[in-house]
């Protein structure tokens, strides 16, 4: 007895068309590129604020290495008494004191250094470093993003400011910020959150244009709004106190109220909804966490195409370059939102890029310069458009 | 607010209904107080997925 292996005419034609039909639209992209997508993510009342739109949004990494050594970081850290520790006291530049881990403070740092802070940023660096912790380490986290609007035209805004005095002016000037700050080309500051390595570099944006409009969250603790006056800012910040404040069309800050580590609290992050495309976030840390902006911006906010387009920033998965299983739950989630173009760097962590491009995922990889370490991510002076 | 919504209220983690309630649905003091206890332990909340956050602090239901 042997098996019936034949297989009707019709029911093979129908077997074929079948396939060739599946396969036509999986080759499409008819999953990625179809509501169907998003069928996974989270149900939740949409509100769905219409901002406008933009014709693109190109990113320019200024610097991404915001420390050089992590067990240094660490150590600091743990030394001054872990993560809920007050980042002023920790000893680290421009607030050393030279009384060592977690003895350090706002005033006794800036009192010496206020002088000259923001006209001679080189001998306030130079001077600090005597009495900070691991003076070597600090670099900085700083962003250029320039925006097309439909019309066209262009503009500029700065996404933080770094830590090391001497490391980001150095930035600065290898991508030009200093003079576009100086011109007024750059429109507007955004310091995405207090942290050392995204906000301590604040007096070298100062040196070159102390009256820009300043958007800070409003959970800046008192020493950091001091230290704002301290560099010499002769504007009047705009302290961001809403879940959404619209920057220009199609350009929308989302505010978020995390307890963050070293006794920060708060992040803003930047949304954008790029004409035909579809929804570009970026931000400087993530502390909020990457599922609470993608959810959040799904549900406040309005975008072409109804999907998520694109992706930078520091996402704040392996910021310390260890690796925990439960970082993998982040790396798997973040899939469901189907970003088309990802790119990514800082805080993420090497080995959080190196596993996203393992599954798969639409990084934008760099170019390992000015001593960014890993071609995996967008490095300092790489950049990305959305558009 | 009546009983069942205290008890709703204390224990952010379930629904009215007593199924796992997901991160965005936790209340912003509930979310910020599982950051802090995260922090206190060691553990950056940002790494973490927001769902999973209770458990790895070892809390049980009830206790957030």
């Amino acid at each position: 007895m042997t098996d019936d292996i034949t297989t009707p005419r019709r029911n093979f034609v129908k077997g074929v068309a079948t396939g060739v039909i599946g396969g036509t639209l999986a080759g499409m992209g008819f999953y990625s590129y179809t509501n169907s997508a998003y069928s996974r993510l989270p149900k939740v009342a949409r509100e769905q604020q219409e901002f406008g739109a933009v014709r693109s949004v190109k990113v320019t990494a200024i610097s991404e290495t915001s420390w050089f050594n992590n067990a240094h970081l660490m150590e600091d850290i743990q030394k001054s008494g872990g993560l809920l520790v007050d980042q002023y006291t920790i000893g680290w530049g421009p607030f050393g004191n030279g009384k060592g881990p977690g003895k350090g403070s706002y005033e006794e740092g800036i009192a010496k250094i206020k002088k000259m802070i923001p006209g001679d940023l080189e001998e306030a660096w130079a001077l600090q470093e005597k009495s900070s912790l691991h003076p070597d380490n600090p670099g900085g986290f700083s962003t250029l993003i320039e925006v097309e609007d439909l019309d066209g035209s262009k503009h500029k805004y700065l996404l933080d400011t770094g830590w090391s005095y001497a490391w980001m002016d150095q930035s600065f000037k290898r991508e030009g910020i200093d003079q576009m700050l100086k011109s007024g080309e750059i429109e507007a500051l955004i310091q995405t959150h207090e942290h050392f390595d995204h906000f301590f570099g604040f007096p070298v944006a100062m040196k070159y244009n102390n009256k820009l409009p300043l958007y800070i969250h409003n959970g800046f603790y008192k020493e950091g709004r001091q230290y704002i006056v301290d560099s010499g800012y002769k504007g009047d910040p705009i302290v961001v106190d809403k879940e959404l404040t619209p920057i220009r069309p199609g350009m929308m800050l989302m505010k978020f109220d995390v307890p963050i580590i070293c006794r920060v609290f708060g992040e803003t992050s930047l949304a954008f909804n790029v004409k035909d495309k579809g929804l570009v976030l970026i931000s400087g840390c993530n502390h909020q966490g990457i599922l609470q902006m993608t959810s959040t911006a799904m549900k406040k906010l309005k975008y072409d195409n109804d999907r998520f387009y694109g992706l930078y920033g520091g996402l704040h998965i392996s910021p310390f370059e260890d690796w925990d299983p439960k970082y993998d739950d982040l790396v798997i989630s973040l899939g469901k939102w189907n970003f088309e173009k990802v790119g990514c760097n800082h805080c993420t962590g090497h080995l959080t890029a190196r596993k996203f491009i393992e599954r798969g995922y639409p990084v934008v990889r760099g170019t390992a310069r000015f001593r960014s370490s890993t071609p995996d991510y967008l490095g300092n002076g790489d950049t990305i458009t959305f558009g | 607010m009546n009983r069942r919504e205290f008890f709703a209220r204390s224990n952010p983690l379930r629904t009215d209904s007593g199924d796992r309630a997901t991160a965005h649905e936790l209340t912003a003091f509930d979310r910020n107080e599982l950051f802090m206890r995260a922090m206190a332990q060691g553990i950056d909340p940002a790494t973490v997925d927001p769902e999973r956050l209770p458990e790895l602090l070892g809390l049980k239901a009830g206790e957030t």
